[in-house]
């Protein structure tokens, strides 16, 4: 005879068999327990390079996860504005993920804070709104510093008077002095066609611009000119005015001398040196890659 | 601040709340606290608390003269200046209060204890002590004061106004030695780190600020920011220009047919027959309002009527030739 | 007293929905728990039914094409550029209270730092005297750094 179990429910059989039983004890020495485990985090294994340790003050050695207001740091105050106008972008920027990250764990504490019922967290919103404050004047100095380059952009007569007089102090200058106006030639084409001094520090992508090509015939037509004044008698070849990209590119990549050779060569064969608008880019990026891995090419040889 | 945001909008911003409502809730907020600790007043907005000590005028240490309250007339020294109720704690101002166990300090015996009050700011003057020729302890009360020159101040590691007594700008008042050294703390960048310099303009060629960092700087979806418009919308702003229906071009062909209005001067009798008109109008007036006004009228000059006359001589000119 | 009929007293049913001064007669009010204070709040989740998702504001970085995959739009995503050296340095969030406070002065400038004729000073300055050209001593001058329009004295 089938036994009656309803379908719907579980059997008891066993668990009340079991019951039934009588408890009996054994042998006691031969019982082993086990330790019991204490339910506390310090039985959680975390790994000492875990990215949520960011979250607390001493990271992966932290002892508890709420500082009181003793162990908060109040005496320190925010940045000013005249120490972070000294600071390049990258400072400013390491600077804006300390500060956010010292937010951070301000911000679980008192998160926690609400939670556990602890109303203490004066200390812990005073630092948090001296770091806001650092934050919003980083913001400033870097606008600061954007609004005065975006607004010198447009002082453009400035800009035509300084490169007519610097050319024309460049052409007449003294022998002794030409060593210090070649330097300043340097820093002239970087602060105002942003050429890089080293060939190795140009971005391709993004450096060969119109800009560059300006400063490029520039500081050719500056040197050609130079030359022409110290040697007056050059042969009709060289006196011409320079004439596009092609001409003036080695005033820039190799010292005069070997420019105006190498001009010389270029208009004695007589090949056409005049490129279309559309090639001047893509000529300029192609040669100029072609120098820097000839030269890095022989360094290393 | 809290950073729980999702419960912000259920909470009152009292702040913003009229004196009478904050007064409501400032009294059932104290019916929580200790009594004889009751706040007088809702706490100060954020935007309205002074924290520059300019602004302030006195800093911890200066001397205070009393002018309302029961220590009315008496000098003492500032301890604390509390923003959120703009008012000071001083030395000699205190009063009894009664204080539940749990909060005793140690040694404590009594429940009462000496607590200091707030004294509103406006309720005291900046004072200054001196000593006259006899070696007399004298005080000075400034009723304003004014800042002059700036100075760098050592003890204070900046910089500084000199304060004088207004109307009396002989009399300086200087600013107290602070109360402590402050110490370092771990987040304490040091000296030399804060003033080592890396950064200078040298470009005027390249963007000081990376691409990707302005877009964070400003908005670039502002609805304030100065766009464009494409040739696209300007086209559909001003619409095509429409063709001209028949009637229009029958009216316009009409119109240019007709030779141009000519204005002629008016012969010398209609001028007499209008200016007998206007005469006889004018002199039937009697209230005196009224022709002072007209004689106002009179004198001002209308210029449609001098556009005109103008055409008319240019006619007259043409005319002639 | 049914709800619904006091619907018949208004003249839409969304009409009675926006009245929440409404009083059944008993003095119950009819929508909201209060006729004080305002009522006109976003949902939260506690409120709305069983298909009431709020959402996060965090989603939409692509979507699902019509096979049912999701194709990711990579310029939606978050990027945080961290510096790379962030545990070498030696500054920190905030400056010692004993390091004297700098002192700006600008003048003859029209707008203090934004002004374009102390950019262009600056990039001359450079150009004529190469780098460092503004280094002065902070000590010495009594922590001020004055700004003085050379072009305007």
């Amino acid at each position: 005879m089938l036994p009656s179990v309803g379908i719907r429910h579980f059997s008891r059989c066993a668990v009340r068999s079991a019951r039934l039983k009588p408890l009996r004890f054994t042998d006691l020495n031969k019982i082993n327990l086990n330790q019991p485990v204490v339910p506390t985090h310090k039985n959680f294994d975390v790994s000492p390079d875990h990215p949520l340790w960011a979250f607390f003050p001493n990271g992966n050695k932290a002892t508890s996860c709420f500082r009181d207001s003793s162990e908060i740091d109040t005496s320190s105050r925010p940045w000013a504005l005249p120490e972070l106008r000294r600071k390049s972008f990258e400072d400013l920027h390491k600077l804006w993920y300390l500060i956010l990250k010292e937010r951070n764990i301000l911000a679980r504490e008192v998160r926690l804070a609400e939670a556990i019922r602890e109303n203490n967290t004066q200390a812990h919103n005073e630092l948090d709104e001296k770091l806001a404050l650092t934050q919003k004047r980083i913001k400033q100095v870097l606008l600061e510093r954007q609004v005065a380059y975006e607004r010198a952009q447009l002082m453009t007569a400035e800009q035509e008077e300084y490169l007519r007089d610097f050319e024309e102090r460049y052409v007449n200058a003294e022998e002794s002095d030409i060593v210090s106006y070649n330097e300043k030639l340097i820093r002239l084409q970087y602060a105002f066609f942003g050429i890089e001094p080293q060939l190795d520090d140009f971005d391709m992508e993004t450096d060969i611009n119109v800009n560059f090509i300006e400063g490029l015939t520039y500081i050719a037509n500056l040197k050609h000119k130079r030359y022409l004044k110290l040697h007056p008698q050059t042969e009709e070849v060289l006196s011409t005015p320079l004439d596009g990209v092609v001409e003036a590119l080695p005033f820039l990549l190799n010292d005069t001398n070997e420019a105006i050779q190498e001009l010389k060569s270029l208009r004695e064969r007589g090949t056409e040196t005049k490129l279309d608008k559309i090639d001047v880019i893509p000529f300029l990026k192609r040669t100029i890659s072609q120098v820097i891995a000839e030269r890095n090419g022989t360094e290393a040889v | 601040m809290s950073w729980n945001t999702a419960r912000k909008r259920f909470q009152r911003n009292v702040e913003s709340y009229p004196k009478a409502l904050r007064d409501v809730y400032l009294a059932r907020a104290n019916r929580f606290t200790l009594p004889t600790f009751e706040s007088k007043e809702w706490p100060f907005p954020k935007n309205e608390r002074k924290t520059k000590t300019e602004e302030i005028g006195f800093v911890n240490g200066d001397l205070a003269y009393i002018t309302e309250g029961e220590k009315k007339g008496t000098v003492s020294t500032i301890f604390q200046y509390s923003p959120e109720t703009d008012s000071v704690l001083l030395a000699d101002v205190t009063s009894k209060k009664l204080l539940p166990k749990p909060y005793w300090v140690e040694n404590q015996t009594s429940h009462l204890v000496d607590y200091p009050d707030y004294v509103k700011k406006s309720h005291i003057k900046l004072a200054a002590k001196d000593r006259d020729e006899n070696g007399k302890v004298y005080y000075v009360v400034a009723d304003k004061v004014i800042y002059k020159e700036k100075y760098y101040d050592d003890r204070y590691k900046r910089w500084l106004p000199r304060r004088y007594v207004k109307g009396h700008e002989s009399i300086e008042i200087p600013w107290p030695n602070p109360p402590s050294e402050p110490k370092d703390d771990y987040l304490s960048t040091k000296e030399s780190t804060v003033f080592e310099k890396s950064y200078e303009l040298q470009s005027l060629a390249k963007p000081p600020v990376p691409a990707g960092v302005l877009a964070e700087l400003r908005n670039p979806y502002s609805r304030y920011k100065k766009r464009f418009l494409t040739e696209a919308d300007a086209r559909r702003i001003n619409g095509p220009e429409m063709p001209l229906t028949d009637e229009q071009k029958i009216y316009l062909a009409k119109k240019t047919a007709q030779p141009p209005k000519v204005h002629k001067r008016l012969s010398e009798d209609i001028q007499d027959f209008i200016g007998a008109r206007i005469a006889d109008h004018l002199n039937n007036i009697e209230n005196p309002a009224m022709l002072a006004h007209l004689d106002v009228l009179s004198k001002s000059k209308i210029p449609d009527f001098q556009k005109t006359m103008k055409q008319i001589e240019e006619h007259e000119a043409t005319q002639q030739q | 007293m049914k709800a619904s009929t006091n619907l018949l007293f208004q003249s839409t049913s969304a009409a009675s929905l926006r009245r929440p001064w409404q009083t059944f007669r008993d003095g119950q009010i009819w929508y909201g728990l209060t006729t004080r204070g305002s009522k006109r709040h976003p949902l939260t989740t506690k409120q709305g039914n069983k298909h009431y998702y709020k959402g996060t504001r965090s989603s939409g970085y692509g979507k699902l094409n019509k096979s049912g995959i999701y194709i990711m739009d990579w310029s939606k995503v978050r990027t945080y550029v961290v510096p790379p050296d962030l545990q070498n340095t030696e500054l920190k969030a905030l400056v010692s209270p004993n390091v004297p406070q700098i002192y700006q002065k600008y003048v003859g400038y029209s707008d203090g730092p934004k002004s374009a004729e102390l950019a262009w000073q600056n990039v001359v300055d450079f150009v004529e005297h190469g780098e460092n050209y503004d280094d002065r001593d902070l000590e010495k001058n009594d922590y001020l750094e004055e700004y003085i329009n050379p072009s305007k004295q």
